[in-house]
């Protein structure tokens, strides 16, 4: 059976995402059924279930990550063009044992009492100095401002600057690929 | 000018460089009725409640982010027991 637009948009999404997120670990996404999607209802990708992944590599890390989107429709000259809007995304940065580390996270549309809007960093326990002399009980709440971060972006601090392994040979062009394509459609964010 | 550092590779990971290669790992599409099972799961292992009654509490508001660290890990399960 022909796949329809929907289908087709939301398989390339899950594709695009499993190729990002393949740069570092072998475990697969998992997504909505194709049979029943509808336009602007929100969706999630999850990798491994929401369960952290092992990422090999200079020193060992656990990673979680996923996202939350919706497929919206905008005018495109005479057509209607399909796109992806993300709701939400969430990766995290953890040591084996499941202490955490790095979390970055952003939920724009939240509107619940004290929900913060704007992409942010949480700085986790397992970095912190517990003897430290500024906020150390509360620092790991608080939500340092990062501006929207790609996947790619994460994907690339993980193997840069934490020395994880990357699985493909390709990951470079992979990540630059998709990192070109993240900052053309918010050119405005991207030149603020 | 970025420099990544060097990775020394183990057979383990030329193994996992090679399985890339050959055969691309595809998502995985569930169903709501195991994104429901899923949910139920998850919910037990980290918050130690049903996925049911973390879902109405999360939905409610009763249960927010701030409240435990891995309330946003299961939350974001929702849309696929729902949707």
């Amino acid at each position: 059976m022909p796949r329809t637009p929907l289908q087709t948009t939301i398989r390339q999404h899950l594709q695009y995402l499993q190729q990002i997120f393949g740069c570092l670990t072998e475990a697969r996404i998992i997504g909505p059924d194709r049979r029943a999607l509808q336009l602007g209802t929100i969706y999630s990708v999850l990798l491994n279930g929401n369960d952290p992944v092992r990422l090999d590599g200079h020193q060992p890390l656990a990673f979680s990550g996923g996202q939350e989107f919706r497929i919206v429709q905008r005018p495109d000259g005479g057509n209607q063009l399909l796109e992806v809007e993300v709701t939400q995304y969430w990766y995290q940065f953890a040591l084996p044992n499941g202490g955490k580390l790095l979390t970055f996270h952003w939920t724009p549309e939240r509107s619940s009492p004290g929900q913060r809007t704007y992409p942010h960093l949480h700085v986790e326990s397992s970095v912190l100095d517990p003897a430290g002399p500024f906020l150390p009980d509360t620092f790991n709440k608080l939500h340092i401002p990062t501006g929207p971060v790609s996947l790619a972006a994460i994907v690339r601090f993980a193997i840069e600057e934490l020395g994880v392994t990357p699985i493909p040979r390709d990951w470079n062009e992979r990540l630059l690929k998709a990192e070109a394509a993240f900052w053309q459609v918010r050119p405005s964010i991207a030149s603020d | 000018m970025v420099t990544v550092k060097s990775h020394t590779r183990n057979p383990a990971q030329t193994a996992r460089r090679a399985r890339a290669k050959l055969r691309p790992i595809q998502p995985e599409y569930i169903t709501r009725a195991e994104g429901v099972v899923l949910l139920d799961r998850q919910a037990r292992k980290y918050l130690n409640m049903s996925g049911e009654e973390f879902r109405r509490k999360f939905r409610s508001g009763e249960l927010t982010y701030d409240d435990h660290p891995d309330v946003v890990r299961v939350a974001m399960i929702i849309p696929l027991a729902e949707n």
